[in-house]
């Protein structure tokens, strides 16, 4: 039997880390909640924001999470003409030309941040308070993991409130749920689409931002992501964000603690071996899917 | 295209595309190596006995995956060669004659480098040939060299199956071949007291990682060393913590990284987070690198030990004036605050042999001087005294090993071997005196 401080510190870290799984399949799973759209470059999205706080945190020598909000608004603008010229001609097209097209806009991205920043892996570094480590009962836990966490949080807690409790929100989930009827009612569908892949990119790019943080990066990163996003939201449910969350929990908390009994090197297999066993198991996912009557407007 | 324009170009290009790594370092280097590179490209292509040249020809990755590393090696031929053509060149049969270097760039590719092998040989004439670097590399340019029957010293392939499955008889290492990496971090954990409870190692998931292991792990256990590998970990991975915590757990209090630069900084970064009980950390190659104190910090970096497999601070007095000289011809080249790591002494190393196989045979034949690398104890070296064995490999093949010590400037002492080791290891690694 493993020393219980062990699997206390592999729980805990995988807990910490879930927080950003989460963070990132949102946006994927919000996007597709409203507009039935996958979007494969989601995870590069993620990168490009890791690199864009590695520069601003070089030029502005501000804190990491202080740049976290400018993040995140560069997200939200950098996505508006790519759903102009790429994205929203495609809408309705079959999953296949979704799918070739946004990895194609992926392939493009990964080729212009090795162009731009070279093969290298990068980080940010905390000083300070966030780079303290608290000692619990044998098991430490990084101050900037915990301040990753909290920040997800945060923001996952922010996009409910917004979902659930403003004009546009209950507009986004009208669409969601039934978009010729919102429209019926006045809500504009066009404007909310974009106004969705604004958020979700948004997201991308802060998760980004906290993953420069705690992790490197380099920018081939955004397969793993993207692969891993795939694999929470399958689990939590498509266009569910309760079940994103959990998920990403969930599945990162089975990552860490697999490798009690298996080579880390094979942890991410751990972790789409769960992805596959649920898809035969549950293929709605844990919280259902949209398409069985559940998801983004629960 | 001519041969100074394509030079010219792949310098450049060479510039262009190693900012990954160290531009500003590879700048420095290349710019000056690329003055010889051009000036070895002047002049007659045709070579041979009657010349008043030797061509020595070689490639190196300048672009691509390895130009942070390759230019290291350019210098250091650079560096031998210079003290050579110093001296008035080698003597040929009675004729001094001057060492003329010429290197092309792979890109790391692999059908490059056969083509450019193919042309040193047959267009260029060359006379000597200096193998290319990483082991893949000259896995391939092994088959090529072998046919064309011209001798070659290769100091950039670990791999055994280097040797054991191509060259066999024309390209020589002067190199120690992966098993023996780590040995020098296991002579210096023999060494030190108190002794760690356990050296817990993580490693790459890669066959070169697998083999140097295994030949660490059959080391420690000759040494009276408690090693075990802990974990294996994707090469691509950015986190350690389910591995480092896995090490902590089975009671490791020195920890060892058998891997490259971006996961050596990434475990002792994790490690600090995850533990104050270490005695110690070991790394592997990231070691002699200017970057890994950058990437973790120097008061992290202070006391990590690593493996190298050649040293400017080896303790052996036949090599004093080698040593000193090199050192110091090598930072005029490479740069005043480069010092040179083994990847540069041993390019060094490289050249000196080229120059005792030629004087010995006092002749360019290609059956003469492999007469000669087989049969010949070399010994005015940098690497002190050796011969190649059987598999073409020198012997006996050695490993040092090395920690990070200094306050604001940090510098490699050498702790292992004790009989040769410039300093003694600080130990436990002050940050973790309690």
């Amino acid at each position: 039997m493993p020393d219980p401080t062990y699997i206390a510190q592999l729980v805990l870290s995988g807990l910490l880390l879930g927080g950003l799984y989460a963070l990132l399949a949102v946006g994927l799973t919000l996007i597709y909640g409203v507009m039935h759209f996958i979007n494969l470059a989601h995870g590069d999205f993620m990168i490009v924001g890791a690199f864009v706080t590695y520069v601003l945190w070089n030029a502005l020598g501000l804190h990491p999470l202080l740049i976290l909000p400018i993040v995140m608004v560069i997200g939200f603008i950098f996505v508006i003409p790519i759903h102009k010229t790429i994205f929203e001609p495609i809408l309705d097209d079959s999953v296949i030309n979704q799918l070739l097209l946004t990895f194609g806009l992926a392939i493009m991205l990964e080729a212009l941040l090795s162009f731009l920043f070279g093969l290298n892996s990068r980080g940010v570094q905390v000083e300070g308070f966030a780079s303290s480590t608290i000692e619990i009962g044998g098991v430490f836990l990084p101050m900037m993991r915990i301040l990753v966490f909290v920040f997800a949080l945060v923001i996952l807690t922010a996009l409910y409130l917004f979902l659930h409790y403003t004009h546009i929100g209950m507009g986004i989930r009208a669409t969601a749920q039934d978009p010729t009827a919102a429209q019926v009612v006045g809500v504009d569908i066009d404007r909310i689409q974009l106004l969705v892949m604004g958020i979700g990119s948004a997201l991308a790019f802060g998760s980004g931002a906290l993953l420069a943080t705690i992790l490197s990066f380099e920018p081939f990163s955004g397969l793993t992501y993207i692969l891993i996003a795939f694999a929470v939201v399958s689990v939590g449910g498509l266009g569910s964000m309760a079940g994103a969350l959990v998920a990403g929990l969930v599945l990162a908390i089975f990552q860490t603690v697999s490798t009690i009994w298996v080579p880390s090197s094979i942890g991410n297999a751990i972790l789409f071996l769960v992805f596959l066993i649920m898809l035969l198991v549950r293929p709605e996912g844990l919280f259902g899917s949209i398409e069985h009557g559940r998801g983004l407007y629960d | 295209m001519t041969v100074n324009d394509r030079q010219d170009s792949e310098e450049e290009n060479a510039n262009c595309q190693s900012k990954d790594l160290s531009r500003r370092r590879f700048a420095k280097i290349a710019s000056v190596t690329g003055v010889t590179g051009i000036a070895g490209c002047l002049g007659s292509s045709s070579q041979g006995d009657d010349s008043d040249t030797i061509l020595v020809g070689g490639t190196l990755g300048l672009t691509g995956h390895h130009s942070g590393t390759t230019p290291i090696y350019q210098a250091g031929y650079r560096t031998v060669v210079k003290w050579i053509n110093d001296a008035g060149g080698i003597e040929v049969n009675g004729e001094k004659k001057e060492i003329k270097l010429k290197i092309y760039d792979d890109e790391n590719n692999k059908q490059r480098v056969k083509n450019l092998y193919n042309r040193l040989v047959e267009k260029d004439n060359a006379d000597f040939l200096l193998g290319p670097y990483s082991s893949s590399i000259n896995y391939t340019a092994a088959g090529t060299i072998e046919k064309l029957g011209v001798p070659a010293i290769t100091a950039g392939a670990a791999s055994p199956a280097v040797f054991n499955e191509v060259a066999n008889k024309w390209l020589y290492s002067v190199l120690s071949t992966v098993d023996k990496y780590n040995l020098g971090i296991i002579d210096t954990m023999a060494q030190v007291s108190p002794s760690p409870n356990l050296v817990g190692g993580i490693r790459e998931n890669n066959q070169v990682n697998q083999i140097s292991a295994q030949a660490t792990k059959e080391y420690a256990k000759k040494k009276g060393v408690t090693f075990k590998i802990i974990d294996t970990y994707d090469v691509e991975t950015n986190d350690l913590t389910s591995s480092i915590a896995k090490a902590k757990s089975q009671g490791t209090d020195f920890l060892m990284n058998l891997g490259h630069l971006p996961n050596d900084a990434l475990m002792v970064n994790q490690a600090y987070d995850l533990s104050d009980n270490w005695k110690g950390f070991a790394v592997g190659t990231a070691i002699g690198t200017s970057e890994f104190p950058e990437q973790v910090g120097t008061d992290k970096a202070r006391g990590i030990i690593g493996p190298q497999l050649w040293s400017p601070k080896i303790n052996v007095s036949n090599i004093d004036k080698f040593r000193s000289d090199f050192k110091r011809e090598y930072k005029e080249i490479a740069g005043e605050k480069m010092e040179p790591d083994y990847h540069a002494g041993l390019a060094g190393v490289s050249i000196q042999v080229i120059r005792d196989t030629i004087q010995t045979a006092s002749s360019l034949d290609p059956d003469a001087l492999r007469k000669t690398l087989t049969s010949k104890t070399y010994s005015q070296t940098l690497n002190g005294e050796f011969s190649f064995g059987d598999n073409n490999v020198y012997t006996p093949q050695r490993s040092y090993g090395v920690q990070l010590q200094g306050e604001d400037e940090l510098g490699l002492e050498l702790v292992a071997p004790k009989e040769v080791a410039s300093a003694k290891p600080i130990w436990p690694m002050t940050q973790f005196e309690g």
